[in-house]
């Protein structure tokens, strides 16, 4: 394939190569457009003329497949920034979304037990309704992969965090069932237990294989 | 400087370079190659998807602005870039003490 030899060549080329969408692919074109005129400029004022200047700033920008290519996040990062966006979504109606998804079970509750043994849904909803609110002030991109990077710092942290909701939620549960004085069994309750340490288990950093960590 | 080694530093010397000034993409390019004394040298494009890559992260922001009559973008540094700056900082100046002790090169 030839070397585009104008900016506008060059850009057509780059542009095509990008597996970028929208607002994105735009900024982008016009980030590289402003850099190769200003390359083109300086050369022009350093003494080339304007066709070798033009040139110069092309070959130093780079191939334009290469360095497209460079943008393209990856199949993991663009799942995670597809969940960044519903997750956004989401959290501009946290306190609507989590109520919708909550609603029928405490309904059923009240209706079929007692209203008291309902606001054991009271601790998950709340702590779904701040996490909502914390995405919706943020409006960051990448929070998840910085979470995940939090997670390999603060191990511990990160499973008190992920799990303490679920846990003071049963605990709640269980004290309000215990309060209500249901004749329903809790027992099918314990077959929950097994799965946190399964949960912990899953949900753990990988840890560095100490045979090759530790060669003999 | 081999491309490996250079790539593998790309985040903190753009963390650095903006750190030390906010500007856009050219501009901190020229700043990088001043501050290194033309030691670093990589197709300017790829400049471009690191800084996305940053600001992606939450480490660098960035805005459109006017500069010299020009319309360009400009980063500058987070809250979130600063405290892994100092990070890195520190990880490469251990990395640097003990590669220096295996080498035999320690001060």
């Amino acid at each position: 394939m030839t070397v585009p030899t104008t900016i506008e060549a060059f850009l057509e080329r780059f542009e095509r190569a990008l597996r970028l969408s929208g607002r994105r692919r735009r900024r982008v074109v016009d980030e590289a457009r402003d850099h190769l005129i200003e390359a083109r400029d300086r050369g022009v004022a350093a003494g080339l003329d304007a066709r070798s200047a033009e040139i110069a700033a092309i070959e130093a920008f780079g191939d334009p497949a290469a360095v497209a290519s460079r943008f393209d996040p990856g199949l993991t990062e663009r799942v995670s920034r597809d969940l960044d966006r519903f997750d956004r979504w989401y959290g501009a109606h946290p306190a609507a979304g989590v109520t919708i998804g909550i609603a029928p079970w405490v309904l059923v509750i009240t209706l079929s037990w007692s209203p008291l043994v309902a606001l054991a849904f009271l601790p998950p909803w709340a702590t779904s309704v701040w996490i909502g609110m914390q995405i919706t002030n943020r409006h960051e991109v990448g929070y998840r992969s910085r979470l995940w990077g939090w997670k390999q710092q603060h191990p511990a942290a990160y499973q008190i965090a992920t799990n303490g909701g679920a846990v003071l939620g049963a605990a709640a549960y269980l004290a309000l069932e215990w309060m209500a004085g249901s004749p329903h069994p809790t027992g099918w309750l314990l077959l929950l237990v097994p799965l946190l340490p399964l949960g912990w288990l899953l949900n753990a950093p990988r840890r560095p294989d100490s045979a090759a960590a530790n060669p003999a | 400087m081999r491309g490996e080694i250079l790539k593998g530093h790309l985040d903190l010397l753009l963390l650095a370079t903006v750190a030390a000034r906010p500007g856009h993409g050219y501009e901190i390019l020229a700043e990088l190659r001043r501050r290194s004394d033309g030691a670093f040298a990589l197709a300017e494009g790829t400049v471009y998807p690191a800084l996305h890559r940053l600001e992606a992260a939450g480490m660098l922001t960035s805005r459109w602005s006017v500069v010299d009559g020009r319309r360009r973008r400009v980063y500058s540094l987070t809250g979130s870039g600063r405290r892994s700056l100092a990070t890195q900082q520190k990880e490469l100046d251990q990395f640097v003490v003990g590669v220096r002790a295996v080498l035999g090169t320690a001060s």
